[in-house]
């Protein structure tokens, strides 16, 4: 067995690349972005809801595919959750569901709000000349 | 032509259904869709291995998907994805459900076979790449090896029966069985050829009128608030010629385990193939011509994935390709041979939604050494070295 290693990668070219990376990594982790939402920013009475909802949901899919669908309406979570439950391996069992969906009502209500508030802004800016940015965003309650 | 006539010809009733309900009722449905961009740094693939072209440069995969609730028993799924081989529909079936524990699925779809299949959209795991049992064509020396042991998805047409019931609280039983035009290659080929099954000539039209038929068994152990551990075992059986004389028989375990923020996942598959041996092909070891002869083709990998923080997730990944049995003299292949892939990675959310994906590739080729190892020792004919930059969104 003759054992060679060939013709390795330009040095320079692994090490710009290694710098691009670490460059990237250490810029964007300073950004405080994240998969879910802020555990401590919840109410108090949502944070189990959301461990459970974020646990079992993140097993075969970032959570952000939850989060960012864009649905607002409960009676669309359950026929969405009702999916990923019978998924095979969900790990997620029909007693899981109730405080999932507890937790995406919570959700829910805070998209439909901030989206009001969006609204609002938007019209009263088009009404007024905008002043400098600087009020505070609307209090989501999630980091998104 | 052709093709978009077929894509039109499944496609068309299953809108049409779709439409007729919605008129009907007010349907729940949801879109959905990924994008992954990748660069992926490697010097290029020697000439003397025979293979045009490198993947030094970047390459894209993009999915959209519309999921339909017709009614609380019927739903239907189409997506259409653009990456491996240019526009595919890769899912456009019904689901008709009697019950969690008896679904019916008739359409076009990636029959259940391990459990990589559940996560093989880029978004879904933490590498750019996917593991070499699973590869669809981004594997470095595709050609020789004519990609792993099965490509995840594999879409094709057919039917699966499965369903999934919980004993309690604590095990979950999943089940699945189908019938599945799948693999194909022309009279006298002595492997499968993957382009039969999106090409214009034959496009999804099955080559010799017999299902391969198949099934997967897994249970889910819930161990604690926030660990589970999954086993599964999955076959598939069926023929790829015209004439139905040569099989392949692809057997494959899995197991995943969640501890609290770590997922381990490992899966071993092997697939059992005859092939012709027609005169005037040469082999690299003596054969009488007309006779079967037989390859077997084994894929695993090992991924330990661990989040960090709720921002940073980091990934190691040991994956590998081993194939022994008689092959064509101008491959360059031996009639033993390895690949051993090493992979650490790291991911690292940019914005909800957006993560970046960077992970560096070690690779070892091998040539008649079992498994590329000789006297308990790694052995290789040649190292790559990759690096991954990536970024994915979803929504």
């Amino acid at each position: 067995m003759i054992q060679t290693m060939g013709r390795r990668l330009p040095a320079h070219a692994a090490l710009a690349a290694l710098l691009l990376i670490m460059t990237g990594v250490a810029g964007c982790a300073s950004s405080g972005a994240r998969e879910g939402l802020d555990v401590a920013r919840l109410p108090a009475e949502v944070q189990p809801d959301y461990t459970l909802f974020a646990h079992r949901c993140s097993k075969c899919h970032p959570l952000a595919r939850a989060l960012n669908s864009g649905i607002d309406d409960d009676g669309r979570w359950v026929d969405y959750v009702t999916r990923m439950r019978r998924q095979p391996g969900s790990g997620i069992t029909p007693e899981d569901t109730a405080p999932i969906l507890r937790f995406l009502h919570y959700y829910s209500l805070e998209q439909r709000r901030a989206k009001r508030s969006r609204a609002s802004h938007t019209l009263a800016t088009e009404a007024t000349p905008a002043p400098e940015a600087g009020g505070a965003a609307p209090d989501q309650g999630a980091d998104r | 032509m052709r093709r978009l006539a077929h894509a039109a010809a499944v496609l068309g009733p299953l809108l049409v259904g779709i439409l007729a309900a919605w008129q009907a009722r007010a349907i729940e449905r949801n879109f959905a869709g990924s994008a992954q961009l990748d660069y992926f740094l490697v010097r290029s693939e020697p000439a003397s291995m025979g293979i045009p072209g490198v993947f030094n440069g970047f390459t894209s995969e993009v999915a959209l998907k519309l999921a339909v609730d017709v009614s609380d028993r019927l739903s239907a799924n189409v997506k259409v994805c653009h990456g491996c081989h240019g526009f595919e529909l890769a899912m456009a079936y019904f689901d008709y459900r009697l019950a969690d524990e008896l679904n019916f699925r008739v359409g076009r779809f990636s029959p259940s076979f391990g459990s990589f299949n559940v996560r093989h959209d880029p978004a879904n795991h933490a590498t750019s790449s996917k593991p070499l049992p699973y590869d669809m064509g981004r594997m470095l020396r595709w050609v020789s090896w004519n990609l792993g042991v099965i490509p995840s998805p594999f879409p094709d047409n057919g039917v699966e029966v499965g369903g999934t019931h919980w004993f309690g609280e604590a095990v979950q039983m999943d089940y699945a069985a189908y019938a599945v035009a799948v693999f194909r290659a022309d009279e006298g080929n002595p492997d499968l050829d993957w382009s039969h099954s999106f090409s214009q000539a034959g496009y999804l039209v099955d080559n010799n009128g017999r299902p391969s038929v198949g099934g997967r068994w897994a249970f889910t152990i819930r161990a604690g608030p926030t660990s589970d551990f999954t086993l599964g075992g999955s076959l598939m059986y069926g023929t790829y010629d015209p004439q139905n004389k040569f099989t392949y028989t692809i057997g494959g375990a899995d197991f995943a385990a969640r501890l609290g923020r770590t997922q381990i996942r490992a899966e071993y598959l092997v697939r059992h193939q005859t092939f012709a041996t027609p005169a005037g092909t040469m082999f690299q070891l003596p054969v009488a011509p007309g006779t079967t002869q037989a390859f077997d083709k084994h894929g695993y990998y090992l991924e330990v994935e661990r989040s960090m923080t709720d921002s940073i997730g980091l990934v190691g990944r040991v994956d590998g390709l081993y194939r022994v049995g008689n092959i064509v003299t101008d491959s360059a292949l031996a009639p033993k041979a390895a690949i051993i892939r090493y992979t650490g990675g790291a991911t690292l959310a940019v914005v909800p939604g957006w993560r970046i994906k960077a992970s560096g590739e070690l690779w070892a080729f091998s040539n008649n050494a079992a498994w590329g190892f000789e006297g308990g020792r790694p052995v290789y004919d040649q190292l790559e070295l990759g690096l991954h930059l990536a970024v994915v969104g979803t929504f």
